[in-house]
Formats: structure tokens, C-alpha cells, sequence
């Protein structure tokens, strides 16, 4: 439900199989600056759709669910801007 | 309390924790790290003179590292989301401004750095931004801090040793 452009897109981008091949590259340095660089870009998503969520009317409840959490949890986290 | 009466370059170490966990927030890290120290740290004129480089250079180095490493796994070089929003750091940062619940923590490295910035001083919150970035320089890739200054093409040891004749003691 939360499905959006960006979200699409890093579907579509992301090409599982070689993923796969990708994932075996022998440099740790980059290897793990990626898997950070995942969690991050991860977060702004998440930030960005809980705003447009907000914005379509959601409840602080539907987000909550929608990303398996507490309702206080998302609350407490994005209700500060 | 605060630290202006003492000296005008030092800085409360809460303002530097503070500066460098909201530099976090905005790049959608849960966790600060010695980069995000580093990128406080620019906040200080005198340290983008020494380093040669501002703050939207240093912002824009971390993107384009990140994308390069997001383009390993394949995805597109377009592949971005917007930035969180950055909270206001307070001039006098107060206990309650640190221990908030929804606070970022401190990476073990970026915790190491501070201390190690404040051994010398008597008291321990106190700080110069040039004290942080003299331990900040002796980080070693991996670390990201000394990725993020490699990438920038900064020299360090030759910025350690102007550090150095500026501040003889620390």
C-alpha cells in the first residue's frame, strides 16, 4: 500500500540476479558502506511516505500497521517536524 | 555551565554530539559516527580554512560515496529519496536536549574520538572543534571519517601538522 515511484523504482532497478553476483564482490569497504547506504536510503523512504501518508489523511494507527509498529512509535518518531 | 566565559574557541561537547547526531538524522543514519562528528565540525569557519573544504562539499562527498556503493549492488546512480529534516541544535545544549527519547546514539568510534578530544582539558565537556578534528585526522580507512576526507582529497598530515604550530600543547 505504501508502494511509491521511489519505492518502484529501486524495484525495478535493482536487478535480483545479479544482486546475487554483486553481493560476492571481494571488497568488505564497499560491500558494508552499501549495506549501510541500503538502511539509509531505507529510512528516507520511510520518512517520505509516512509525510504523504499523513498528508492523504492516514491515522497515525494505519502507518503503525503498515509498518508493523506501535502507532506511538511512528508518532513519536515523525510527529516532531 | 557554559563554556563561553572560558574560552572563546571552546565549544560545549554536547553541542558537537548534538550538531553531528542531527547531521545523522538528515542523511536517515540511526547512529552517529565519526563522518557526522566531522561534518559538525564544519560548522566552524576555521575548520573548513584548515581542511579546504565546506560543509556542502562534505555532504555531497558522503552522497556520491554512497551511490557509488549502492551502484555496486546494482542500483540505478538515480536511485534517492529526499532528506530528513534537520532539528535546531540550541547554543547552550541542556541535559534535556541530550537524553531525549527519540535521540540517535553515538557510534563506538565517534565516542572514542570525543574522549580521547577531552583527556587533556580539566574540564570534560569542554572542547575545541580543533582538539576533535586533531583526533578525527588520526583515524585510519576504514574508519568513515578518514573515508570522507579521502574522498575529499584533504591531506592529513599536513593539516595535523598545521595543527600542530597552531596549538603546540594538545
Amino acid at each position: 500500500m505504501l508502494t511509491h515511484w521511489v519505492c518502484q523504482s529501486i524495484l525495478t532497478a535493482m536487478d535480483i540476479e545479479n544482486l546475487g553476483v554483486n553481493l560476492s564482490s571481494d571488497d568488505p569497504a564497499i560491500g558494508l558502506r552499501a549495506s549501510l547506504a541500503l538502511h539509509r536510503l531505507a529510512e528516507r523512504v520511510e520518512a517520505s511516505h509516512v509525510a504523504s501518508a499523513r498528508y492523504k489523511g492516514w491515522s497515525w494507527q494505519q502507518i503503525g500497521d503498515a509498518l508493523r509498529v506501535t502507532r506511538q512509535s511512528v508518532h513519536t518518531k515523525y510527529n516532531k517536524e | 555551565m557554559t563554556t563561553e566565559s572560558i574560552s572563546p574557541g571552546t565549544l560545549h561537547a554536547w553541542s558537537i554530539c548534538l550538531q553531528a547526531s542531527e547531521e545523522a538524522r538528515r542523511r536517515g543514519d540511526r547512529r552517529y559516527g565519526t563522518d557526522h562528528l566531522l561534518l559538525a565540525l564544519l560548522e566552524d569557519p576555521s575548520i573548513e580554512v584548515v581542511l579546504g573544504v565546506n560543509l556542502p562539499q562534505a555532504r555531497r562527498a558522503l552522497a556520491s560515496l554512497d551511490h557509488e556503493a549502492l551502484g555496486t549492488l546494482g542500483l540505478a546512480s538515480g536511485t534517492d529519496a529526499p532528506e530528513l529534516p534537520m532539528r535546531a541544535v540550541p547554543k547552550k545544549p541542556r541535559i534535556r536536549d541530550v537524553m531525549k527519547k527519540d535521540r540517535l546514539r553515538m557510534a563506538p568510534a565517534a565516542k572514542k574520538v570525543l574522549e580521547q578530544a577531552v583527556k587533556p582539558n580539566r574540564h570534560k565537556l569542554q572542547v575545541t572543534s580543533q582538539q576533535v578534528l586533531a583526533q578525527i585526522l588520526a583515524l585510519q580507512p576504514p574508519d568513515p571519517a578518514a573515508v570522507l576526507l579521502g574522498a575529499l582529497g584533504v591531506n592529513t598530515s599536513e593539516v595535523r601538522r598545521q595543527l600542530d604550530t597552531v596549538t603546540p600543547d594538545s
